[in-house]
């Protein structure tokens, strides 16, 4: 086994606040279609939002007695924090509305291991696996030229052709190639990082390898692709859901 | 003798000519008068109007929740019960309002005395809600009639709906239309904070044309700002999009938000060139309005140079993360560069006119509809890290000026951008040779084209198509600098931005005074002629 305490987990038991935000950048959006699909769109945005926040607050407080040890999954430790954060939620509408007062649950150690409750579906896996993938590319994007970048976009993530990608920005097909080429370089780098950063155990860290992220450029470039479009997808559902359950109120 | 005859007479043709000059202008200006009280009248019997129709609106609602309240009541559900009777009760003292002004406010005004009722036109409404507490009721701004409040801000301050005198409007430049006074008062529970945060960006407001009037005294302290009825942006372009056919803007459409994103943009760039940034650029702090865009709210505007730290005030999506980053490392807001935070918030909103939803992964957002190229790209390189994005929103300007300028962006590829082909430039001189395209070098477009393209810039005038309920956004102006090449360049992509007309300050009674002494020295002339004759 690796060594779970990664330099990641130290920095946030530090409170260093920008990992904290990191954190947020990368997984803010899954822990927020996770809560909306388990609020079954009764929740409005405003409290997915302060949910979120919640949960990583959570996060916050539990970092000092969480033991990685037990072999937990980083995916399963966030999903279950997230549904602590939404039962007390629940706990808390349902004690208004009855107009008792009862307070919500309290944090406990019982849901920082394997919970038997927080089941993590395969959805939440891909949304999990995509977040990390998304987190590479966004620090890739950060040290590529802009124009490079937008070439591996074109290409990769859109599935456009090196002529049309050339005729739009004025350059060869070679010229195409080389900025893609410095592009993917990084990326793989930068994906290497995360998955190390956000993984707790080794299965965690065979994902790369099994999606096809550890192979030669082509099936790289492919598999990249497709993660990116997936999460496309489930992000646009996630956003027409929330906009839909806006109309609505 | 007859020379002094001579001499009178040519005098007397001389001041009739006069005369009749004086006379001319004394009937222009009272036309104009005229035109002015007729559309004083339009005006306030519009506003009566919608007063009549908050009343029986407000009524109805009332009476309508009075028998659902007393079937929760006999239900035994007292709660719900005594949020029906508030809930009616709320829209009673509405209605009521709406009839104090339908009744007394509006026919007062109609005769010109609204000047008189505007102190108690805002001490009856408060009266009757009983508002004497926390909030101050007997608020008022001298040269300006309470027309209505609107809903507050998270600032602590009030907002109303004002019409100027016509005194006022001479003095703020204002020929019509109403205008929209913040303010901050203590004993309406406002924070020295807040209007301290608020007063710093007046001067530079009013210098832009944005503040027309301010004032402040011991305890309270307000500005005025053009009222624009018309929609935020965020309204405005998620209609728009429902409204296009499959949801899918077209080229029109498209021309036009650009416009609007080019007229948010160079608000911008006018506020960076006078030191000072705006922190909270969203769809919601624009209003479209006759077809251009003006950015409102001057909550978080700060000036570049300040030695504060970064806060990360703002709102999520439109927010840059970097802004965040810095701020949670506790960098001073003279130690970065600020206002390409703004770039980044004007790249989302584009981004948000474009799909009609938020760019929730930042620069990483995908685009699901189709949209020109060349915007998709400006929204990026706005959104890019922060040292890859824009170095100025003067950049960016000149990008979306270029998209808009032949009149259709689809036609437009990212290479042929001003920054793009900039970007081409210093490549090429520092030998990457990575400039050269596969079917030559970059086209050298600039702003200047061929008569044909010049033709589809002026065809597609007709071709915009606005959103409903919006003005029609007009096209590029284009000058021709060769008429032999047919080469042209683009003056403004659209009229200047219409600058606040001022009240004329041409009055009725020269004109009428040089009249009536012409008359009068004609008629002495006339008499001392015939006399002399005689």
């Amino acid at each position: 086994m690796h060594p779970v305490d990664t330099a990641f987990l130290r920095r946030l038991r530090a409170r260093d606040e920008r990992a904290w935000f990191e954190l947020w950048e990368a997984f803010g959006p899954v822990v927020r279609g996770t809560l909306y699909r388990w609020g079954n769109g009764r929740l409005g945005e405003e409290t997915l939002r302060d949910l979120t926040q919640d949960t990583l607050a959570a996060l916050s407080d539990s970092i000092e007695r969480f033991d990685p040890h037990r072999g937990v999954r980083f995916s399963t430790w966030l999903l279950a924090i997230a549904k602590h954060v939404l039962g007390d939620e629940m706990d808390r509408r349902y004690a208004q509305k009855r107009g008792s007062g009862r307070r919500g649950t309290s944090l406990d150690d019982s849901w920082m291991g394997q919970s038997r409750e927080a089941q993590p579906d395969d959805l939440y896996e891909r949304r999990v696996m995509s977040a990390k993938v998304h987190s590479a590319i966004r620090a890739a994007q950060k040290r590529s030229e802009f124009v490079h970048f937008e070439a591996y976009r074109m290409r990769v993530l859109e599935g456009r052709g090196g002529r049309e990608i050339g005729v739009q920005l004025g350059v060869s097909e070679p010229t195409v190639t080389r900025h893609c080429q410095r592009v993917r370089e990084v990326l793989r780098e930068e994906l290497r990082a995360a998955i190390e950063q956000f993984s707790f155990t080794d299965d965690e860290r065979d994902e790369p390898g099994r999606a096809g992220l550890a192979a030669d450029d082509a099936v790289f470039d492919d598999a990249l692709g497709e993660i990116w479009r997936a999460q496309e997808e489930i992000l646009a559902l996630d956003l027409q859901s929330q906009q839909a359950s806006r109309g609505r109120r | 003798m007859t020379t002094f005859l001579w001499v009178l007479g040519v005098l007397a043709l001389v001041v009739t000519v006069v005369a009749i000059v004086a006379g001319a202008l004394t009937l222009g200006r009272l036309g104009a008068a005229m035109g002015l009280l007729g559309s004083h009248i339009a005006r306030t019997l519009r506003q009566m109007g919608f007063d009549l129709v908050r009343v029986i609106g407000g009524t109805v609602v009332a009476l309508v929740l009075l028998p659902v309240t007393v079937y929760r009541l006999a239900l035994q559900d007292r709660k719900a019960a005594e949020d029906l009777l508030g809930a009616s009760r709320r829209e009673a003292t509405d209605a009521l309002h709406a009839l104090y002004r339908f009744a007394i406010v509006g026919p007062l005004r109609l005769v010109g005395l609204g000047g008189v009722i505007g102190h108690v036109a805002t001490r009856v409404p408060a009266a009757l809600e009983g508002r004497h507490g926390a909030r101050n009721a007997a608020i008022e701004f001298e040269g300006y009639t309470i027309l209505r409040e609107l809903q507050a801000g998270g600032s602590g301050a009030r907002i109303f709906v004002c019409e100027p005198d016509a005194r006022t409007r001479v003095r703020i430049g204002l020929a019509e239309g109403e205008v929209v006074i913040k303010s901050f008062d203590f004993d309406d529970g406002t924070g020295l904070a807040e209007m301290l945060r608020e007063s710093r960006a007046l001067d530079a407001a009013r210098r832009l044309g944005l503040i027309l009037d301010h004032d402040s005294s011991e305890r309270r302290f307000h500005y005025a700002m053009r009222y624009y009825p018309g929609l935020d942006l965020g309204k405005y372009a998620r209609r728009l999009h429902e409204h296009a056919p499959e949801g899918q803007p077209d080229r029109g459409q498209f021309l036009h938000l650009a416009a609007l994103a080019q007229d948010l943009v160079s608000t911008l760039r006018d506020w960076h060139e006078l030191g000072l940034w705006h922190k909270d650029v969203k769809p919601e702090n624009i209003i479209v309005h006759d077809g251009r865009a003006t950015l409102i709210d001057l909550s978080l505007v700060t000036p570049l140079a300040s030695q504060m730290t970064l806060t990360t005030h703002g709102t999520e999506y439109f927010r840059d993360p970097e802004m965040v980053r810095q701020a949670l490392r506790g960098t001073r807001v003279s130690e970065v560069d600020a206002a390409r935070f703004d770039i980044y918030g004007a790249g989302a909103v584009l981004h948000f006119m474009l799909e009609g939803t938020f760019p929730a992964h930042g620069v990483l957002s995908g685009f699901r509809k189709q949209s020109p190229e060349c915007l998709r790209w400006i929204a990026r390189r706005a959104m890019a890290d922060f040292d890859r994005r824009y170095a100025s929103a003067a950049e960016m300007v000149r990008d979306l000026e270029y998209a808009i300028a032949g009149g259709d962006p689809w036609a437009v590829r990212p290479a042929d951008l001003p920054s793009m082909r900039s970007h081409a430039e210093r490549a090429h001189d520092a030998g990457s040779g990575s400039a050269v395209g596969s079917t030559g070098a970059i086209p050298p477009v600039a702003h200047a084209g061929t008569r044909g393209t010049a033709a589809v810039g002026i065809a597609a005038r007709t071709a915009i198509a606005p959103p409903p309920d919006a003005g029609l956004a007009l096209a590029p102006v284009f000058r021709v600098v060769n008429w032999w090449t047919g080469a042209y360049e683009l003056v403004s992509e659209r009229p200047a931005p219409a600058s606040i007309p001022a009240q004329s300050k041409r009055s009725i009674v020269p004109p009428l005074a040089i009249l009536l002494a012409a008359i009068v020295v004609l008629g002495l002339l006339t008499v001392l002629m015939v006399s002399l004759a005689a």
